[in-house]
């Protein structure tokens, strides 16, 4: 018998990137640490296990039994494969980066890894994040900051349209302050799925009418953010009165500021019944839809708790995309950020290795080969075209269905250089 | 590489239990809109997509529990699908509404006039993990038994001491010598929402729901 893939398997929720994906995910990195960049975020890359403690001291939204420990055999601790970026952040700025004056800006591009039970297969335990963290920025101005970089970066992505859907973890807390805490569990639950009618079930006839007529509106208050202006009074008026205005003003914020930034394709929603990590948030928090994926491609918002477990005080908020979930809304909007880059084949012989070198000169990728192996090896590696040289008359032969498009035909030296370093032959 | 066009912008994809759920679910179906012909098929009638153009929907007619599955991963906006299955393998889906369809109970059942359960008791059952986490709620580690069906055969055979299982009219216990013990939940089936399909396309699968409850509505109020 022959030797198949399963005689390497992987363990389960590994996987390797070939060469196409790998390309996908660089470009989503390479856009967002360059936007990132720009903003004043330094990128900075943490080791990819570290000691459990840290990593547990630090966590939000997860699941302790989500994380991966094992026991470093040098010293014998018990160490974790960070399941989340953000603990490790907050590490460095209470302690290498303490020195340096805030407001901290740091960006990352970092796989994280998490352990799933049970019998979904929903998720890949290594998960491709990129994202940033804007620490010792308060409120609103700090939030709006790293909304405007997540949906620029998006827009510099190519996504075309994604909704962008914010909360406030204040909401519900303020209405659960006054909710038996035996009971806050499964209120929380259900809000989540929105599951009004349980919802009723589990409030107790004792809770004040403001407090259950606030709640029970909660599964159906999401939307367009104009839903924000024609509030029942419970809320409007209720103990989540300050958290909804301040919602409110940074929903206005963000439109103006979006259409200042020329960004097009996003969509503003609020969903005020929003729990997903609503005990870790400590004011807005938000999460980035599109097309395809059938999953959050991001999300985020402000931790004002999570610095000061670290012995820093100061407040935070974050952002980090779901990497693989946005190269496949990436695709599925026909983004060219996805597409492959122009590469070239040339065969050999004469001036074969000087044109190929002429095209490196511009950037653009070129191999020379043998004409026996040329149009099959260029199809197998999604090369653009394979390239022949006769002199000062250079031979485009496109390769059909691979990533950029190139025709067939025939040009002077120059002019196919020209058209082959624009990226097309066409 | 993709032989059916995933749902678009336009389009609402709703996926549907086949069988005898589908089959309870027509009436209400019907007052939403859907044609039971549609639905139902005529004949040796095998397609498992159904378009309902009047609605902008598309139906897909599944196995019962791969109705979540098809929904959580963005292939079908919403689905309906039994609380059991959601309790038993925990997905992240919106549950906007109970459809009262379906109803039956998970119960705890086992040979007629066994007086005690023996600790820890052996449990059989198609539920391991509802099974698991309602004997754990009571602080008994039960050695909890999967099987796939005849699961009321396991008290009689000595597999296990009792079996966690759903029961609607409870012919089947009674025609095999058990009784309900205890009943875990109630189960019906529910109306299921991808969370993006919520977020993207937030007012078509909001009217679809509320199309939906109207219909409960007036079934239960004719």
């Amino acid at each position: 018998m022959t030797k198949t893939a399963l005689d390497h398997p992987l363990p389960a929720g590994m996987r390797d990137l070939l060469p196409e994906e790998t390309f996908v995910r660089r470009a989503i990195g390479r856009v967002f640490l360059e936007r990132a960049e720009l903003c004043g975020y330094e990128h900075v890359i943490p080791p990819v296990f570290e000691y459990a403690e840290t990593i547990e001291r630090g966590l939000g939204t997860l699941d302790p039994r989500e994380i991966v420990r094992f026991v470093e055999p040098e010293t014998g601790e018990v160490v974790a494969l960070r399941p989340d970026v953000t603990p490790q952040i907050a590490r460095l700025l209470a302690t290498r980066l303490a020195s340096r004056p805030g407001p901290y800006r740091v960006a990352y591009d970092a796989s994280v890894l998490r352990r799933r039970s049970g019998s979904r297969a929903r998720t890949h335990r290594q998960i491709a994040q990129v994202g940033a963290e804007l620490v010792g920025a308060e409120g609103p101005t700090g939030d709006l900051e790293l909304l405007v970089l997540a949906a620029t970066a998006l827009g510099e992505m190519g996504l075309d349209a994604f909704t962008l859907d914010l909360g406030h973890a204040d909401v519900v807390r303020a209405l659960l302050v006054d909710v038996p805490s035996e009971l806050r569990d499964g209120v929380v639950e259900t809000l989540a799925a929105k599951d009004g009618a349980r919802l009723a079930q589990l409030l107790p006839l004792s809770l004040s009418p403001t407090i259950r007529e606030a709640l029970l509106a909660l599964p159906e208050l999401h939307g367009a953010p104009s839903i924000l202006e024609q509030l029942p009074a419970a809320l409007a008026e209720g103990p989540a009165r300050a958290a909804i205005a301040s919602l409110r003003e940074l929903v206005v914020a963000l439109q103006s500021s979006l259409t200042a930034h020329g960004v097009r394709g996003a969509t503003l929603s609020v969903d005020l019944g929003e729990v997903r990590g609503h005990a870790y948030y400590t004011g807005p928090f938000f999460q980035l839809f599109a097309e395809g994926p059938g999953v959050p491609i991001g999300g985020g918002g402000r931790y004002d708790g999570l610095l000061a477990r670290f012995g820093r005080p100061l407040p935070a908020t974050g952002l980090a995309f779901d990497v693989d979930a946005l190269g496949w809304a990436l695709r599925a909007s026909g983004s060219t950020l996805v597409r492959g880059n122009a590469r070239y084949v040339i065969v050999a012989g004469e001036g074969a290795e000087t044109f190929a070198t002429d095209l490196r000169m511009t950037r653009i990728p070129a191999i020379v080969l043998p004409e026996a192996e040329a149009t099959a090896y260029a199809g197998a590696w999604g090369y653009s075209a394979v390239v022949r040289v006769h002199g000062e008359g250079i031979h485009v032969d496109a390769v059909p269905g691979n990533a950029v498009s190139a025709v067939s035909a025939s040009f002077p030296r120059k002019e196919a250089l020209r058209r082959l370093a624009g990226g097309s032959s066409a | 590489m993709e032989g059916l066009p995933r749902a678009g912008r336009d389009v609402l994809t709703l996926a549907v239990p086949k069988g005898r759920v589908l089959r309870a679910l027509a009436p209400l179906l019907a007052r939403v809109g859907v044609d039971p012909v549609t639905v139902l098929g005529e004949g040796e009638d095998r397609r498992l997509i159904r378009e309902v153009p009047a609605l902008g929907w598309r139906l897909l007619l599944l196995k019962p529990d791969d109705v979540p599955t098809w929904v959580e991963y963005g292939a079908a906006d919403l689905g309906v699908c039994g609380r059991d299955v959601l309790l038993e393998r925990g997905f992240d889906l919106y549950q906007p509404l109970d459809l009262g369809v379906g109803r039956c109970q998970m119960v705890v059942a086992t040979r007629q006039g066994m007086k005690t359960l023996p600790d820890p008791p052996r449990i059989a059952t198609k539920y391991p993990r509802c099974a698991a986490a309602h004997f754990a709620s009571k602080g008994i580690q039960a050695e909890v038994i999967y099987v796939q069906g005849s699961v009321e055969l396991a008290p009689l055979t000595g597999l296990a001491d009792a079996i966690v299982d759903l029961v609607e009219t409870g012919e089947t216990l009674r025609q095999n010598a058990l009784e309900v013990r205890e009943v875990v939940f109630d189960v019906s089936s529910v109306l299921v929402a991808n969370r993006a399909a919520y977020k993207l396309r937030g007012a078509r699968a909001r009217a679809a729901v509320e199309a939906f409850r109207a219909a409960f509505d007036t079934e239960k109020s004719p």
